[in-house]
């Protein structure tokens, strides 16, 4: 990858941001500081990464420069001016004339979802023509010819039949393609994009970030680049700030940040996404000796398919959609299966058949039963536990309805379930909306094994949570693995955190198996395209 | 097209069918024409008699398309109360109630909605201050008291008006406003409080989406926020629910009928089911639901006009 | 404590929702009251007292019949009070059957439900209670059963739409690969989850059962002389307003206060268990 990280250096300071505080009111009056005394300044055509987790204050500092904080928040600093201008200001009238006059023409935004960003009720034409209409006076066929060469520009084919055409006939893709156009229409200096990947499928997100940078050379434009993605940070950016709670923890060259990290905090950002498969490969070798012999399955399909029937209307045959294709495979006890593949290639069908919450339309699968059933950890632990319950309630539930505990009993297996997971024993108390992202995973898991079932199925189980709380959750699964002898299937489309857990790797496209086998064979030595594109950016950041 | 032919298929289905349950619900009741027409003391030959003549032994079908054939010329059959037929009848009452209704629904769209989008505008949070208070005092009045509360005041202490001196539209338009004015705003004025905060909420909700903060990012002021943007999201649930004010501001008109002592359809209904005069109510309720149905079918084609999504299904 | 804490938003009182308690509680202990003691007789007609101001004697005075109009108040929103908590019970109970299962289950059966319930909505209840009145007779339990039935069909739909909003997350899933029966996962997991838009369908429920109570009495449709009930009273009021505007004012301000107090507690009362 070529990269001048230094052409930043002597050009000219195009925004500078000192001592920026924002902070919100709390119901006891108190202010909850989110942005704590940062300070950055970006210089013409220089892509100036920024990362974080969820809640380091990233995208509030970019919805500061933008000004674009919500009403109740509060925000104060000693520098913050752009292309000379100050955009402090004390009287409100004063600040939206310059913010309306700045906004679209001179800085520009675009973020994380671009479906409902864009305005559902208009068409595509009119949302791109407003920049226009509201900074520039050209004539209508001016305009209009504007708009199709930046519709172009942003990689879009047909531009004009994409003027009549309303967001939501769009794919995620274009979707932000178009942004990507509205927001450059006008030339603006400066471009601020908030995570504007991360709804997007792993393949798309380097299509898009490829789009950023190549419209960022070409156009001297400089872009403040928002992700909780170091991988993509890397790849496109010059220089790097690394936040957490609302300060900057580090801040330096892109390479500079990679391979020198000062931080601890840095260190564990990045390991958490690097770190190799070595430690799991080495067990697998001396695993494999032993298992060969005497692997017994836990589970086993055959040419297993789902087909779903389209509601369609009566006067129409009925159209089948087949989510899973013929799929063939087998899972020994103590083995820790992956299956990867972009959003919409089966791989959750594949996961709820096993769970028998789907059924299968033809073939044959067979689950190794026992008592405690098939349990499963969901991807999101916001929705996959009751909110209107109790921790404790929830963990007892299995209990209540497969056990003859007495509610003494029940209680102390769920307290030392909690001890298991590395939750304190008062979380029994708590309910899930009092809890972090992390807690919540860790409370899914521990109810899904609080029965102690030889099969459990995980559906995407990291790919809500922060990167460092991500590599704990992981490192939890293992351990529990370990102990407990657990059969895990572990649906992903996350490369790293495949490569880094599974012993096997079976990758889906279109709802048929691609390619299958032990995980370090697959990584190094895939036999398709397809997953070759698809690890190819876990490989550029592996090393 | 297809859209249009599907519609409207649609439309005349349900129209159909519930006046089919509205033919079916008299059917159920306990009464007899012929019984009510020849009293108590008719021989049952006598009965039989005008049955046959009535029709009424014949199957139901047939029974349901001839009352069908009747209801589309007009003829719902005689009032046993009036004694006079049930479509002259109603022809006399109708100017009074459509009158007040359209009065109604004009005062509540007329105020509604420059209050509502005030209101949002103050971004306020929706649950406080006297904004709130104000909207639900309105919808926590009852109508009729309401209506005699304006009686009170304005008929009766200021003379604006002389209470129960009904003047028609064909012979003094300003008359007929003017005295029509207090009974409008009995009806409307807690519509107006729901209206405002249904209205509120909508405009609240959709100030706090996503693509707002696009607009602002493109540099659109206030104003234009909102005029350009946000108004016409949020107006698609409001169409929706106008009309269904509209279809409770003719049922709310049967109290302030009486209340206001104005010879409406409503009144006619309120005393046509003391009386057991089933022709009548009968001929109301199918005119009530197949205006209720209309509204539906009018909604749902403005908010296919709002909205772009909603064109796809 | 906790709840007492939420009476406090971002530093200010909710001063609303205190209102509305305030005067929710007012009319709630007035009824109560009316339930054991009434100063008067509530239809002991006075000749001698007609139509009298009020005094100490006689607080809200005394109506066309001498009867003592702040007794008949107590005795009136009683009724009031009891009706529109058997209309809601009715119409919660059902409506929460018949939303749960049809949110939950979908199918044929949801599709035909709804197709009746839409067009039992879009006519307004007041016009049906009218007609299952002229059908059955007026009196004070054919009204309280016509309301609670027409009131199922807007329970239903709440409960409906948060089934099938609650239904597609992920712990429902957990709870059916737990073994949980189906009714279990219903009434026990989803059930409490909709607690939030059920208890605003309850308050507004409650109070459009009140108002088309008063409409109906007032229509001579619903409560049956001599039972005092508030709409009744104005009807019985309206021909003497000028001379005696007391005694319609006071049974309509026992409804607005009543109807208002609900009304504001639900505004903010529904946000705190969403």
């Amino acid at each position: 990858m070529t990269k001048d990280a230094t052409k930043g250096k002597n050009s000219k300071v195009l925004l500078s941001v000192r001592d920026l505080c924002i902070s919100f009111p709390r119901p006891d009056r108190s202010n909850k500081m989110v942005v704590d005394h940062v300070s950055f300044t970006l210089s013409e055509g220089e892509i100036l990464g920024v990362a974080g987790e969820s809640g380091s204050g990233k995208s509030m500092t970019a919805l500061a420069v933008m000004g674009l904080l919500p009403e109740n928040a509060k925000y104060e600093a000693s520098e913050l001016s752009f292309l000379g201008q100050s955009l402090l200001f004390s009287n409100r009238k004063k600040e939206e004339e310059v913010r309306c006059r700045l906004s679209g023409s001179e800085m520009a935004m675009i973020f994380q979802e671009p479906l409902t960003s864009l305005n559902p009720v208009q068409t595509i034409g009119t949302q791109m023509e407003e920049p226009l209409l509201l900074h520039a006076g050209q004539a209508k066929e001016a305009r209009r010819e504007l708009i199709l060469e930046a519709l172009a520009s942003a990689g879009l084919r047909n531009p004009s039949e994409l003027l009549n055409q309303y967001p939501h006939q769009l794919s995620g893709g274009m979707r932000q393609r178009v942004m990507i156009a509205m927001a450059l229409i006008n030339g603006p200096k400066l471009l601020i994009a908030d995570e504007p990947t991360t709804a997007l499928d792993v393949v798309i997100e380097q299509e898009i970030v490829e789009l950023i940078r190549t419209l960022a050379k070409e156009r001297q434009l400089s872009v403040i680049f928002i992700s909780h993605n170091l991988n993509v940070l890397q790849k496109l950016c010059d220089r790097l700030i690394v936040m957490k709670d609302g300060k900057i923890v580090e801040e330096g060259s892109t390479e500079q940040v990679f391979s020198t990290p000062v931080q601890d905090y840095t260190k564990k950002l990045m390991s958490a996404v690097v770190s190799g498969p070595k430690e799991r490969a080495k067990e697998n070798a001396e695993k494999e000796t032993k298992e060969s012999t005497e692997t017994e399955a836990v589970l086993r399909m055959e040419e297993l398919s789902v087909i779903f029937r389209k509601k369609t209307s009566m006067f129409h045959a009925p159209l089948y959609k087949t989510a899973v294709n013929k799929v063939s495979l087998s899972v020994g006890r103590g083995e820790i299966f992956g299956i990867v593949g972009e959003s919409g290639c089966g791989k959750s069908t594949l996961l709820k058949t096993i769970a028998g919450l789907q059924k299968a339309s033809d073939g044959t699968l067979s689950v190794s039963q026992t008592e405690a059933g098939v349990q499963m950890v969901f991807q999101d632990p916001y929705t996959s536990l009751n909110p209107a319950k109790k921790v404790g309630w929830i963990l007892e539930e299995p209990l209540r309805l497969h056990t003859k505990l007495t509610k003494q009993e029940r209680k102390e297996r769920v307290l030392s379930m909690l001890a298991e997971t590395e939750l304190l024993p008062e979380i029994a108390g708590r309910h899930i909306s009092e809890l972090s992202g992390g807690q919540r995973q860790r409370v899914a898991i521990a109810a899904a094994l609080i029965l102690n079932p030889e099969l459990v199925l995980l559906d995407e189980p990291v790919s809500a949570l922060d990167v460092t709380v991500q590599a704990q959750i992981l490192a939890l699964l293992l351990r529990l693995q370990r102990e407990h002898g657990l059969t895990y299937v572990f649906v992903s489309h996350d490369m790293a955190v495949v490569r880094k857990l599974c012993d096997t790797v079976m990758v889906m496209k279109d709802g048929r198996m691609i390619e299958c086998g032990p995980a370090e064979q697959v990584f190094l030595n895939p036999k398709e395209d397809y997953t070759k594109k698809l690890i190819g950016s876990a490989k550029e950041s592996g090393k | 097209m297809r859209y249009w032919v599907k519609k409207t298929a649609a439309l005349l289905v349900t129209l159909l069918v519930a006046a089919f349950l509205t033919f079916l619900a008299f059917e159920v009741i306990p009464s007899d024409a012929a019984m009510t027409k020849l009293g108590l003391d008719a021989t049952e030959e006598e009965i039989q008699a005008l049955r046959e003549q009535l029709g009424l032994n014949r199957p139901l079908p047939l029974r349901y398309l001839s009352f069908l054939a009747d209801a589309v010329r007009g003829d719902f059959g005689n009032s046993t109360q009036y004694g006079r037929s049930v479509g002259e009848l109603l022809g006399g009452r109708m100017p009074v109630t459509l009158g007040l209704a359209f009065y109604s629904f004009f005062l509540i769209v007329a105020v509604s909605l420059p209050l509502g989008i005030l209101s949002a505008r103050k971004h306020g949070s929706h649950g406080n201050g006297g904004f709130a208070l104000l909207t639900q005092l309105m919808m926590a009045v009852p109508p009729f008291f309401l209506g005699m509360i304006l009686t009170l005041v304005f008929g009766i202490i200021f003379k604006v008006f002389t209470p129960g001196a009904y003047v028609p539209a064909g012979e003094d338009f300003f008359g007929f406003l003017g005295f029509m004015l207090f009974p409008a705003l009995s009806v409307a004025i807690p519509k107006i409080g729901m209206t405002v905060r249904f209205l509120q909420n909508s405009l609240n909700e959709q100030l706090t989406a996503d693509y707002v903060r696009t607009a602002k990012s493109k540099g659109c002021n206030r104003r234009r926020v909102l005029w350009g943007h946000v108004l016409r999201n949020a107006l698609v649930p409001v169409v929706t629910f106008l009309s269904m004010v509209m279809a409770e501001i003719l049922a709310g008109s049967i109290v302030i009928e009486q209340v206001f002592n104005l010879s409406g359809v409503g009144r006619l209904l309120a005393v046509s089911i003391s009386h057991r005069d089933y022709p009548v109510v009968r001929a109301i309720i199918l005119y009530a639901t197949t205006v209720v149905i209309l509204l539906n079918y009018l909604s749902d084609i403005a908010c296919r006009m709002l909205d772009p999504r909603i064109r796809q299904i | 404590m906790e709840h007492l804490r939420w009476l406090r938003k971002d530093g200010k009182w909710r001063i609303n929702f205190m209102i509305g308690a305030g005067l929710f509680l007012l009319a709630a202990l007035l009824s109560v009251i009316g339930c054991f003691y009434t100063p008067y007789d509530p239809n002991e007609m006075n000749s001698a007292m007609k139509n009298a101001a009020p005094s100490f004697q006689h607080l809200f005075g005394t109506d066309s019949f001498g009867r003592d109009v702040f007794s008949r108040v107590l005795k009136g929103s009683r009724t009031t009070f009891l009706v529109g908590l058997a209309v809601v019970s009715i119409g919660a109970v059902g409506g929460t059957l018949v939303g749960a299962f049809t949110g939950y289950f979908g199918g044929k059966l949801d599709l035909i439900l709804m197709r009746v319930n839409d067009a039992l909505a879009a006519i307004p209840s007041i016009l049906l209670a009218l007609v299952f009145v002229g059908a059955f007779g007026s009196g004070t339990l054919q009204l309280v059963l016509a309301l609670g039935l027409l009131f199922i069909p807007s329970f239903a739909r709440v409960v409906r739409s948060g089934f099938l909003v609650q239904k597609e997350y992920d712990y429902v899933k957990n709870a059916r690969l737990m073994g949980a029966g189906q009714l279990r996962i219903m009434f026990v997991h989803i059930l409490p989850n909709t607690k939030g838009s059920l208890l605003s369908a309850l308050a507004i429920g409650f109070n459009n059962a009140v108002l088309s109570e008063a409409a109906m009495s007032y229509l001579s449709l619903g409560v049956q002389p001599p039972e005092p009930s508030l709409g009744r009273m104005l009807s019985e009021a309206q021909p003497y307003l000028i001379r005696a505007p007391w005694s319609a004012i006071a049974p309509g301000m026992m409804i607005l206060v009543c109807v208002l107090g609900v009304g504001l507690m639900s505004i903010e009362g529904g946000e705190k268990h969403d």
